[in-house]
């Protein structure tokens, strides 16, 4: 067979995304240094990150509520990508009834189901996700 | 189809350039809450969803599942489709689809785009195949224009008669308060003024990019009459696709022939012999304003050659014999995944009354069209009388 003709070309696609009233709250919580919820009016779940829509009934959201800025481990894993190893955590915040996902920066092997966990907030915090740097045990 | 299916209801946003007021999620939202509360339901009685856009436009991959807590679909058999410009009127198709076909009773049809929030014309540059068309193709514009411009030489219709298009969708769009450019004032002399982008076509002879969407509710007849007096009965749908390039088939704009398999199949099933007298209404996908003229042949309205004539006798006026588009078109509004949709439930406001002030009067048979990436076509009859 000859060799195949492959054509390299590179698709730029640039996005923006609005973030909403609920995102917004949880992201700007954030560069406070809080944790910010969402609890439906309707089946009363409390979700974090705080949302506009309750992922259980789909019922709009009520007001948003600062959360206890810790919470429990449920589940994690450990990956290793091109040496840099990092382990992921499912967490549950303080009175919620959902969990999120962060990095936990611990060693894996003194990881725990149920342990307490508490953010560590980056030094300068923007409205971003990364305004926790990780999770690490109380 | 086996059983027939009606729309009973219809939801959309107003359409505007940019929504910074919300996220995706919650636009949709907004005409989903609009078109349930439009006739009292709930998202309880909806038995699956289906929902469309453009996914790379946002560079959102799965966007059903990023709104599924948004629409109540949750634990639901939700379909997700994503075919171009035509999306809109496929989750129609599909949505009447899944009701006639006994496999749901009440299906709810979401679509819609967020065009702020993407680079539209990168996007729509992976339409072209990598090997001959992607790196030398100008965007959606550029095509129009060599499609405009192949139209022109076809028929001999001139940039004032495209330009008339675009007053009538201009105008017709200040009586629909979800439309996005309403232009009261607007003037042939100042659409031939517009900036040149692609010639023959000029800014305003152009559509709009917008952000909005659209949704509509599905029901099999007991349903239907049990959720509003008057639904619109889905008669007739029909889908056409043409081949990829453009070269291959150069009379594509001025004889669109996946428009004609299209509108002649949903003629057929409807018993419509000549569309400019039985059909009342028409709400059609027109992407520049030389694109509606060429549609009103490849549809049937006039003759070969005769586009321009019709809208010089103003035929398609708000007024006219077959009025086009009273919702001002995609000319006025274009939120692309979710356009194709609003010209379907636009055509059932006309058919159940509920238009307000651009409600065409006595409106018993409607067409809708959906077109996309200068290939493929959709076709929708809904009535007001059952079958």
């Amino acid at each position: 067979m000859s060799e195949p003709t492959i054509l390299h070309q590179k698709i730029n696609l640039p996005y923006r995304y609005t973030a909403g009233e609920f995102h917004k709250a949880f992201l700007h919580g954030l560069a406070d240094r809080r944790i910010v919820g969402s609890r439906c009016p309707a089946c009363l779940m409390v979700a974090v990150p705080a949302r506009p829509f309750c992922p259980e009934c789909s019922a709009h959201s009520g007001e948003t509520m600062d959360m206890k800025p810790q919470g429990t481990l449920e589940t994690w894993s450990t990956v290793t990508i091109q040496g840099v190893t990092r382990t992921y955590g499912l967490i549950r915040i303080r009175g919620a009834d959902t969990v999120m996902l962060h990095i936990v920066d611990a060693e894996p092997s003194g990881l725990q189901a149920g342990m307490e966990l508490v953010p560590r907030w980056s030094p300068d915090p923007v409205p971003e996700i990364t305004a926790i740097a990780a999770f690490l045990p109380a | 189809m086996g059983r027939t299916a009606a729309i009973v209801a219809v939801g959309q946003t107003d359409h505007v350039a940019r929504r910074l007021d919300v996220s995706i999620p919650e636009m949709v939202r907004e005409a989903v809450d609009r078109c349930l509360g439009s006739k009292d339901l709930n998202p309880g009685q909806v038995d699956a969803v289906v929902v469309g856009n453009m996914e790379l436009f946002e560079g959102i991959n799965f966007p059903e599942l990023w709104m599924a807590s948004a629409i109540g679909a949750a634990g639901k058999p939700l379909f997700k489709l994503n075919n171009g410009g035509t999306v809109g009127a496929s989750v129609a198709v599909a949505a009447a689809h899944l009701v006639a076909s006994g496999l749901y009773d009440v299906v709810l049809g979401i679509a819609y785009e967020k065009q702020s929030e993407g680079e539209t014309q990168s996007a729509i540059t992976t339409v072209g195949d990598p090997a001959w068309e992607r790196s030398v193709m100008a965007g959606a514009i550029g095509n129009f224009g060599v499609m405009a411009s192949t139209y022109v030489a076809e028929s001999g219709v001139t940039a004032e008669q495209a330009a008339k298009v675009a007053v009538k969708a201009r105008r017709n769009a200040c009586l629909n308060p979800h439309a996005h450019l309403k232009r009261p004032d607007i003037t042939v002399e100042e659409v031939l003024a517009s900036r040149m982008l692609a010639a023959p076509l000029r800014l305003l002879d152009m559509c709009p990019s917008s952000d909005g969407a659209c949704a509509v509710v599905m029901a099999t007849p007991d349903r239907a009459r049990e959720m509003t007096p008057r639904p619109a009965w889905v008669v007739a749908t029909e889908t056409a696709h043409d081949t990829q390039f453009m070269g291959d088939s150069p009379k594509r704009l001025a004889r669109m022939r996946s428009l004609i398999a299209a509108s002649d199949s949903v003629y057929s099933k409807a018993g419509i012999v000549d569309p400019r007298a039985e059909l009342d209404v028409a709400e059609i996908y027109e992407p520049a304003s030389y694109a509606e003229l060429a549609m009103y042949e490849s549809l049937r309205f006039c003759d070969w050659g005769e586009g321009g004539a019709l809208i010089d006798d103003g035929v398609t006026l708000m007024d006219g014999e077959l009025p086009v588009n009273p919702s001002g078109g995609v000319l006025s509004t274009n939120p692309v995944g979710a356009t194709a949709l609003i010209r379907v439930a636009e055509a059932a406001l006309q058919v159940m009354g509920e238009a307000g002030d651009h409600q065409i009067p006595g409106v018993e048979t409607a067409l809708a069209t959906g077109y996309g990436g200068n290939a493929w076509s959709e076709a929708v009859i809904v009535k007001g009388s059952a079958p």
